[in-house]
């Protein structure tokens, strides 16, 4: 029961919010039976405060938390990740194949070379061996491949000037072949631009009129002996194509020969560069997963 | 309590926690300290505190550093005691200008404790809880902080 004793608490009580229904109507019944106490009330519940909605703290972003990188994730961006990680593994699996696709593919075995040739940074050791050493048989085995496509139609023209169409079909078909190098051969001289310079000799052979004139112009002695160590070493399936393609031609068998020759010293080339990349341990690295394509 | 919970804290009670420790500790840089203690600690300990009893343990830290603050420093009252003089002297009747200037009468406890009530609506229990008092002594700290408080509203009024 609210008195003249405990009034005060009841007020305050009541400033604070913290009477209940019944003690709420006791305390104003008793207020109402002593008027004189209204402005005593009034007075306690004027102190309650009200907060200053319009003050606020400026920079919340400064304390909120962004998420760890490598964190609790939920499905979704877990899912992501597994997919991004599956992407660079097909992507570096995809390199790998076209590094060992490259020398196996008869056109550029067979072709490279002459067109890479000029790109090199030794042009003229090239040049030379032509010119200087004509009538060596070496010089011959080299010289040949370079002609796969002139020296042909000089052949066909001197042993019969009158062809089949068939002939002249397989002519340009090698013809088409050597035009079409050009592309994957840049490619190939890039990643060979590392390797020593002793090697370089293997791509000489294939020469064209081009590398033909420019050897009549420059006289220099050359080294046809490293064209020939090479070709020891050939690879026995890539060889197959390329004694396919040269098959087709209608040139010497000498000649048909040392542009095979030729054409397996530069394909060991290229596959030394594809070795030494599928030699080569590699690490991706997403968020804080780690993946590894471990050579085996 | 996950991250989302603890960014959701500081969007829902940043700012009360701001006006409380502002009115705790008397100046807004120091308000600013408190808050941003208040939340590191609480996402330091974010593994112990569920989400319903965020507000509480912020309030919590935020009185506990406030009333440090205040009791290193006496700064508070001698910049609110410049206010309420020039105030009084402005001779200015705006209730809410006047309760501002009466809380600088309490002590930081007392103080606390009115906000708390007010501001947050707090129970008697529920303030107990944050400030280590039991559910008595916050009900005795709270009726003299009234006492002073409707005692100074009167002075005021009669004054004015």
């Amino acid at each position: 029961m609210v008195n003249l004793e405990n009034y005060e608490e009841y007020m305050m009580m009541y400033a604070d919010g913290e009477l209940n229904e019944a003690e709420t109507k006791a305390l104003m019944d008793f207020v109402a039976a002593n008027p004189e106490l209204a402005k005593e009330l009034e007075a306690y519940s004027a102190t309650k405060l009200v907060p200053d909605t319009t003050m606020v703290y400026a920079n919340k972003d400064q304390l909120m938390k962004a998420p760890p990188a490598g964190g609790r994730t939920i499905g979704m961006r877990t899912w992501w990740m597994y997919a991004a990680a599956a992407a660079v593994l097909l992507f570096a699996v995809t390199i790998f194949r076209q590094g060992g696709d490259t020398p196996d593919s008869p056109a550029v075995a067979s072709n490279t070379p002459a067109t890479t040739q000029p790109v090199s940074t030794q042009p003229t050791p090239v040049i030379d061996n032509n010119k200087t050493e004509k009538d060596s048989n070496r010089e011959e085995l080299h010289s040949n491949p370079i002609g796969p496509v002139n020296h042909e139609n000089n052949i066909a023209s001197g042993e019969s000037k009158v062809e089949s169409r068939k002939s002249i079909e397989r002519n340009r078909k090698p013809e088409t072949v050597i035009e079409k190098q050009p592309k994957e051969e840049i490619r190939i001289a890039k990643e060979e631009k590392t390797t020593p310079a002793q090697q370089q000799p293997a791509y000489k052979p294939e020469n064209e009129h081009v590398q033909q004139v420019i050897a009549q112009q420059t006289e220099k002695p050359t080294k046809v002996e490293e064209a020939s160590e090479p070709t020891e070493e050939l690879n026995n399936q890539p060889q197959k194509q390329r004694r396919r393609l040269l098959d087709m031609l209608p040139i010497s068998k000498n000649k048909r020969e040392g542009a095979s020759m030729i054409a397996s010293a530069v394909t060991k080339r290229v596959e030394n560069v594809t070795d030494n990349l599928k030699d080569t341990d590699i690490k991706f690295k997403i968020g804080n997963k780690e993946i590894f394509v471990v050579k085996l | 309590m996950e991250l989302k919970d603890y960014n959701n804290c500081v969007k829902e009670w940043a700012d009360a926690l701001f006006r409380f420790a502002c009115k705790c500790t008397g100046n807004e840089e120091d308000a600013r300290d408190v808050v941003q203690n208040s939340f590191e600690v609480l996402w330091q300990k974010r593994e112990n505190v569920a989400p319903a009893k965020a507000k509480a343990f912020l309030f919590q830290v935020a009185y506990n550093q406030s009333i440090d603050n205040y009791r290193k420093q006496s700064r508070m009252s001698y910049k609110e005691e410049i206010d309420d003089n020039r105030s009084v002297t402005q001779g200015q009747s705006d209730l809410k200008r006047v309760l501002e200037r009466a809380l600088t009468k309490l002590d930081e406890q007392s103080r606390a404790l009115v906000l708390l009530k007010d501001y947050e609506g707090y129970s008697y229990e529920e303030i107990g809880q944050i400030t280590g008092l039991n559910e008595s002594q916050v009900k005795v700290y709270l009726h003299r902080a009234r006492k002073v408080l409707k005692e100074y509203l009167i002075s005021v009024e009669n004054v004015i």
